[in-house]
């Protein structure tokens, strides 16, 4: 990987790779314990109706998914709260209405196709210093509420009931943790596309979990699983390319090897348990 | 002196179907109530409505003189284990020391006073040695023990308990009414259970709740309760159960 370290855009994509891999690891142990993997799909998806308008009006179109992310996650999170019947079947609407949009306000997109495939399926490679500026504040806002928040973030998990009755402020944690997640996914976009976002949230998180005593090791160890799988992703990418010549793109590399990850940490703790 | 739980003309029903109808009943500070009804019959949305985490179509609730909402981190509660996800990676601990949350400040980690209670309540229900241990690796009646001690963690006036020993051995569920007995007067303690025999020896007056709320004071719990509990005539077993009851229980009970 030594003559890849010598391109800027390699090296780009690396310091990309490892930022997203802090917030990934850090917001996917959350989503995993919470069993919100679905909630977080949907705002992926919802987010790339932004993507769609970003192009059609004009404007950056992370901006447009930064948007409908937080605006989808606030309607998710207050229907949560109120324990909606149907709450399924509204973030499947939010998930398929949400890429609908996209896919409708980019058709309408008057001269050039934007890249479609660059949102869907992500392209680290293309990531800007902007990027990576910005991953660097999300991933200090994260830990940041992560220092402040942990310890009711961590009962409203557990036992969402029980935070509060002992009076946690529990709508506004969880919307601070759905507003967090779909930042986190907008992000993510850049790195695996809209979808392929649920796999880097849920598969580092959920390989760490059988190692893990306590919500802050998982995450610890989720991080280092998402950078592993993000930089054996590049890795393959590159040698797949400069060796037998096969240009295959990243995000789906990246989330091949996260599955890998994930199958070799459940086999090992299974043989560690019966060792 | 307002009671610590009143219940008034309280209806509620989860969309069409009527779980509870026109409730009415009054708690003294202090009191212990026994909860008896079959399945579904509204015991845990009775519950859920002191809690504040549902609220009534019809009626009033008042918890310490104020609605549910602005009782919290006044009320302990331990919850049905069956719905715990057991395998969550949180010490005990921690897990414990979740009932202080409301109480003082909500970030950064918790304050000397806050662990000390952690203590205390583990110590209480002989989990003391198993505090940095995970959830995930104690057996059932430990976990269930470490729930009550976090309802206790947060030193509540009001302890709310949803069949607190369903997966506990009969010795650890005699160590557990033993302490909701030493709690005494400083706790209003109501306990939802199945188990007749604990109900009578433990509690001090019972409710039967299937749909409407029948509230027997102090008194013998009678095969006739348990057959208006339920709603049909008990099965021969618990029939059985319910007359040795009768027979034992005399006026010094």
């Amino acid at each position: 990987m030594s003559g890849a370290l010598a391109l800027p855009f390699f090296r780009h994509a690396l310091a990309a790779g490892l930022l997203a891999a802090v917030a990934c690891g850090v917001i996917g142990s959350y989503v995993v314990v919470k069993e919100i993997a679905s909630i977080s799909g949907g705002l992926a998806h919802a987010a790339f109706g932004g993507v769609g308008l970003g192009y059609l009006l004009g404007f950056d179109p992370m901006l447009g998914a930064v948007g409908f992310g937080l605006l989808s996650g606030a309607g998710i999170g207050v229907a949560y709260r109120r324990k909606a019947q149907g709450l399924e079947t509204l973030v499947s609407m939010v998930w398929a209405v949400g890429m609908a949009l996209g896919v409708i306000f980019l058709a309408m997109v008057p001269g050039y196709a934007p890249d479609l495939a660059s949102y869907l399926f992500g392209n680290i490679l293309l990531v800007s210093p902007t990027w990576i500026l910005l991953a660097a504040l999300l991933d200090g806002g994260v830990l940041l509420a992560l220092v402040l928040w942990h310890r009711p973030l961590q009962a409203l998990s557990f036992d969402e009931e029980f935070a509060e009755v002992v009076g946690v402020p529990v709508t506004a944690l969880l919307l601070l943790l759905l507003g967090l997640t779909a930042l986190t996914v907008v992000l993510l976009i850049r790195v695996v596309g809209v979808i392929l976002v649920i796999a880097l949230l849920t598969i580092p998180a959920a390989a760490a979990r059988p190692w893990s005593a306590t919500l802050g090791r998982m995450m610890a160890l989720s991080t280092a699983l998402g950078a592993m799988s993000i930089v054996g992703g590049l890795w393959l990418a590159w040698g797949l390319s400069v060796g037998p010549g096969l240009d295959l793109p990243t995000g789906p590399l990246i989330v091949v090897v996260a599955g890998v990850l994930y199958g070799v940490s459940k086999v090992a703790r299974s043989l560690v348990r019966a060792a | 002196m307002s009671p610590a739980i009143a219940f008034r003309g309280v209806w509620f029903s989860y969309g069409r179907r009527t779980v509870l109808e026109d409730v009415d009943l009054e708690l003294e500070k202090g009191a212990y109530l026994g909860v008896l009804g079959p399945n579904g019959g509204g015991k845990t949305t009775l519950l859920k409505l002191v809690l504040g985490l549902l609220e009534p179509d019809r009626g009033t609730v008042r918890v310490l003189g104020l609605p549910p909402a602005r009782a919290r981190g006044r009320i302990g509660y331990v919850p049905q284990y069956a719905r715990f996800d057991a395998d969550f990676p949180i010490r005990v601990r921690d897990a414990v020391l979740a009932a202080r949350l409301g109480r003082g400040r909500l970030w950064g980690p918790p304050e000397a006073a806050d662990r000390a209670a952690a203590e205390r309540a583990l110590e209480q229900v002989g989990m003391a040695d198993q505090a940095r241990r995970q959830v995930g690796e104690l057996s059932g009646g430990q976990l269930q023990r470490v729930l009550v001690a976090r309802a206790l963690a947060g030193e509540p006036e009001v302890l709310l308990l949803d069949e607190p020993t369903s997966s506990v051995d009969p010795r650890a569920g005699r160590s557990i009414y033993e302490l909701l007995d030493q709690l005494g007067d400083r706790m209003t303690r109501i306990l939802v259970s199945h188990d007749v025999g604990v109900l009578h020896r433990h509690v001090r007056s019972i409710a039967c709740v299937n749909r409407r709320v029948w509230y027997h004071g102090e008194g013998a719990l009678t095969p006739e309760i348990l057959e208006e509990a339920y709603g049909e005539p008990m099965e021969v077993v618990t029939h059985a159960h319910g007359h040795r009851i009768l027979e034992e229980h005399g006026p010094d009970a």
